[in-house]
C-alpha cells in the first residue's frame, strides 16, 4: 500500500515491526524482502513520486576541503532515491578491499568478500544485470582478446550496466500491492528517541513540510537514507549523548569517503587495431547488456607498491574542431545531405590544418593504422580518514533540523595511488609495446583541483566490531542502541575503487535476512 | 651521395655532445633528404618510426631535457645503422630493429625510462632521438 503523510492524523503513534527509512535502493531492496511475511512493514520516504523543489532544498549543505558537488545536487529526495539519476555501472569489491591492509589505515571489514557473495548473486537480478560474473575473459568471444598485461600488474574486468533501473519505478507497483508493506511518501523522519537504560530505540518524530507530525514506534528501525542523511540524523539526535546518537565514540559521521576521480587524466597514445577495440567501446553488448571493459591494479601491486585500489576506463580523445568538422562534411557530402554552417566549418578546418590533413592522410592515402589516444578516466580508493566528515551546521532546513557541512579532503595515499598506477602503466604499456603513457601528474604535485568525486558518499557510520572504532557491527546495528540499524554505503568501512550500489543492494539483503532471522 | 663511416659518425657525435648545441627550433624534416642517402629513410623508418616524428621528439628531449646525455649504446647503434661502408647483409635492418625492440623491453621491464612532457620513454629511444637529432643534423653537415 502506499499513502500519504498528509493522510495520517497529527499526533497519532503508529506501532510497527520494522520501520525502513528512506526508499532509496537500500530501502527499497530491505522493504521488498518482507512482502508477504507475516510483519507489519513501514517504509517511509521524505519525497513524493517525484522531484519537489521544497523537499529536494532539505538536501541542502555545505561543504570545506575539497571542491564537493552542492549537496543537494549530488542525491535525490524522492521514492526511489538518487537510482533516479545514477548511470547504472556495476561491479562487486575486490577481495582486498575488505582486508585490514597495514598500509591503509583504518582499512578492513568485518568479513571479507567470499561471506559477501551469496547476496551479491541476489542483488544480480534487483539491478536487473546479468550472470554474477565480472571477469573480463567470460564476456569476449575467441576472436577478442584482452590487454597483455604481466600477471599481477593489471588486470580487466568488466561494469555490467543496469538498464539503469530506477527503484522508484521498477519497484511502485509491487510496494503498492503489498498487504503487509505501507509506504509512506513525504514522511520525513525528523528525531530519534531512544531508552537509554534498554538501550532500544523507542519512536520516531515523522514531520510533514505542511506542518503534519506524528510518531512511528518500530519493533526494529533501519535508517537506509544515503551516507550523509544517515549521519545526520544520528547527529542530530541528542537526547542521550550530546554528541548525537551512537556517538559515544565520537565516530558518527566520520570517515567520509567518495572515489576520487580524475576524468581524461594521462593517456595512451596508440595506433589503431593495437588496443582491442572492447576498452573503448561505449557500443559493447553481450546477452543484450552493456558492458565496460575497466583495468583495475592488480591487488598484487597494490601490497608491493603499498597503495590503494585503482581503476580505469579508456575514452578516445576528444576530437578537434577542424577533425569535427572534416567528419561531418564528408559524411553529409558521402550521404549527399545539405551542409548547413559552412563557414563555421571551413574555418574551423583552415585553423586545425595539422590535424585535419593527419586524418586525411591516415583516412585516404595509406594502409597504415591510424594513430589513436585514449585518455584516462581514473577513479580510484579513498584512505578512510577520519577528519573527513559530516558534521552539523549553524544553518536548519524548513523542518528544524541542522543542515550539514561536509569536509572532504584528499591525503598522500590517496596522490601516491593514481601517480603509482599512472607509472605502472606506462611501464606495462610500453614493456608490451601497445603505445606509450603520457602520465597524468607528476611526481612531486600536488593532485590537482580537477580532481573530484564520484557521487558514491560512504562511510560516516562505519562498520567495526570494535565500538571504539566503528558505529556498527558486523550486522550493521549500532552498537549502543540494539534495534537500530544503518544500511547503505554510510557502513563501508573503505570503498574500494569500484562503484558502490551493487554492494549497496548485496549489504541490504544481508541485512533484511538478519532482521528476519531476529524478528522471527 | 655522402657516406658516413662508422668512425666519423662516432667522432663527430662525441665532437658534438662536448659542444652541446641547442636543437634548431626551427627544424624541418624537409632538409634531410640532402644529407642521406635515399635508403637511409627507409632504414630509420623500419627500426624506428618516422624521421620527423624522431626529430620532434628529439628536439622536445632537448629542450625539456637539455642535460640528458647520450650514452655510446645509442651512438653505436646509431653508427650500425649508418654504416654505408659494410657491406650490405641481407637481415641488416631486421636484425638491428630486433636489437632495438628488445633493449626498449628491457628498459620497460628494468624501470630505465625517463620522462619527456610527461611521456614515459625508454631510455633507449630517447637517447636514439636525441643522437638522431642534433647530433646526426651536425654530422651531416660534416664534409667527409
Ligand atoms: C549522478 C550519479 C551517478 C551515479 N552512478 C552510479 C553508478 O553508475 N553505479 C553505482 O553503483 N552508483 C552510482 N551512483 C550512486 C548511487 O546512486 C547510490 O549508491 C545509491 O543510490 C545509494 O542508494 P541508497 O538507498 O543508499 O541512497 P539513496 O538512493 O540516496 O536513497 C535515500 C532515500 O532516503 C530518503 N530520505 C533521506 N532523508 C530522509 C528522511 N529524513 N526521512 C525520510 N526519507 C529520507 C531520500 O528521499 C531517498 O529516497 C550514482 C550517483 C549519482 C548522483
Amino acid at each position: 500500500m502506499i499513502i500519504d503523510a498528509s493522510e495520517i492524523k497529527a499526533g497519532t503513534s503508529i506501532p510497527c515491526d520494522l520501520c525502513i527509512i528512506g526508499a532509496g535502493a537500500a530501502g527499497i531492496t530491505i522493504a521488498r524482502e518482507f512482502d508477504g511475511i507475516g510483519l507489519n512493514v513501514w517504509l517511509l520516504e521524505s519525497g513524493g513520486y517525484e522531484l519537489e523543489q521544497p523537499t529536494q532544498d532539505l538536501y541542502k549543505g555545505t561543504s570545506t576541503g575539497r571542491r564537493y558537488f552542492p549537496l543537494d545536487k549530488t542525491r535525490l529526495r524522492y521514492l526511489g532515491g538518487t537510482t533516479n539519476h545514477w548511470a547504472g555501472l556495476c561491479r562487486p569489491m575486490d577481495a582486498i578491499d575488505f582486508e585490514s591492509r597495514a598500509w591503509i589505515p583504518n582499512s578492513g571489514w568485518p568479513f571479507n568478500r567470499d561471506h559477501l557473495v551469496p547476496w551479491y548473486m541476489r542483488a544480480q537480478p534487483i539491478l536487473d544485470l546479468g550472470e554474477y560474473i565480472y571477469n573480463a575473459e567470460h564476456w569476449i568471444d575467441e576472436n577478442q582478446r584482452l590487454l597483455p598485461f604481466k600477471t599481477g600488474t593489471f588486470r580487466t574486468e568488466v561494469y555490467q550496466a543496469s538498464t539503469p533501473l530506477r527503484f522508484g519505478t521498477a519497484y511502485r507497483e509491487q510496494l503498492r500491492k503489498s498487504r503487509n508493506i505501507t509506504v509512506c511518501l513525504h514522511a520525513n523522519l525528523t528525531h530519534l528517541q531512544v531508552d537509554k537504560p534498554s538501550a532500544q530505540l523507542k519512536s520516531l518524530r515523522i514531520q510533514t513540510l505542511d506542518g503534519n507530525q506524528f510518531s512511528i514506534s518500530p519493533q526494529t528501525c533501519t535508517l537506509a537514507c544515503g551516507s550523509i542523511e544517515n549521519a545526520r540524523l544520528l547527529l542530530s539526535s541528542k537526547d542521550i549523548h550530546p554528541d548525537g546518537l551512537g556517538n559515544e565514540s565520537g565516530n558518527v559521521g566520520r570517515y567520509f569517503m567518495d572515489h576520487p576521480v580524475l576524468s581524461r587524466n594521462g593517456s595512451l597514445m596508440t595506433t589503431s587495431g593495437r588496443i582491442p577495440e572492447i576498452y573503448y567501446d561505449p557500443y559493447y553488448f553481450r546477452q543484450r547488456r552493456p558492458l565496460y571493459f575497466t583495468v583495475l591494479l592488480d591487488e598484487v601491486s597494490q601490497r608491493q607498491q603499498q597503495v590503494a585500489n585503482y581503476s580505469a576506463l579508456f575514452f578516445p580523445a576528444l576530437l578537434s574542431k577542424g577533425v569535427k568538422s572534416y567528419r561531418r562534411i564528408s559524411r553529409k557530402l558521402s550521404r549527399d545531405q545539405v551542409i548547413t554552417g559552412w563557414w563555421q566549418h571551413i574555418s574551423n578546418i583552415l585553423g586545425d590544418l595539422d590535424s585535419v590533413s593527419s586524418k586525411f592522410y591516415y583516412d585516404h592515402l595509406t594502409n597504415k593504422p591510424a594513430p589513436l589516444q585514449l585518455d584516462f578516466y581514473n577513479q580510484w580508493e579513498q584512505v578512510p580518514d577520519p577528519d573527513n566528515r559530516v558534521t552539523l551546521d549553524r544553518a536548519r532546513d524548513s523542518l528544524g533540523i541542522q543542515r550539514v557541512n561536509i569536509r572532504w579532503q584528499l591525503g598522500e595515499i590517496d596522490r601516491r595511488t593514481i601517480l603509482t598506477a599512472h607509472r605502472m602503466m606506462a611501464l606495462e604499456v610500453g614493456r608490451t609495446d601497445l603505445g606509450r603513457v603520457r602520465l597524468g601528474i607528476s611526481e612531486n604535485d600536488p593532485l590537482p583541483d580537477t580532481v573530484r568525486g564520484d557521487n558514491h558518499q560512504m562511510g560516516t557510520t562505519r562498520m567495526h566490531e570494535n565500538p571504539a572504532l566503528g558505529v556498527v557491527d558486523a550486522n550493521c546495528c549500532l552498537h549502543t542502541v540494539h534495534n537500530l540499524y544503518m544500511a547503505g554505503a554510510s557502513v563501508f568501512p573503505t570503498g574500494g575503487s569500484t562503484n558502490p550500489t551493487l554492494t549497496v543492494v548485496a549489504l541490504a539483503l544481508r541485512l533484511a535476512d538478519h532482521i528476519k532471522e531476529k524478528l522471527a | 651521395m655522402s657516406l658516413i663511416t662508422r668512425r666519423t659518425f662516432l667522432m663527430s657525435v662525441l665532437a658534438a655532445s662536448a659542444v652541446s648545441p641547442p636543437v634548431h627550433s626551427s627544424f624541418s624534416p624537409v632538409d634531410m633528404p640532402r644529407y642521406f642517402p635515399d635508403d637511409m629513410f627507409a632504414l630509420i623508418k623500419e627500426i624506428i618510426g618516422p624521421v620527423e616524428s624522431i626529430i620532434k621528439i628529439g628536439q622536445t628531449i632537448s629542450e625539456t631535457r637539455p642535460k640528458l646525455a647520450v650514452s655510446l649504446w645509442s651512438v653505436e647503434f646509431v653508427c650500425q645503422v649508418f654504416d654505408t661502408h659494410s657491406p650490405p647483409e641481407p637481415d641488416r635492418v631486421h636484425r638491428l630493429k630486433n636489437r632495438y625492440r628488445k633493449r626498449i623491453t628491457s628498459d620497460f621491464e628494468d624501470g630505465r625510462t625517463t620522462l619527456i612532457n610527461g611521456w614515459m620513454l625508454s631510455t633507449t629511444e630517447v637517447e636514439l632521438c636525441l643522437a638522431m637529432t642534433g647530433k646526426l643534423r651536425k654530422l651531416a653537415q660534416i664534409p667527409l
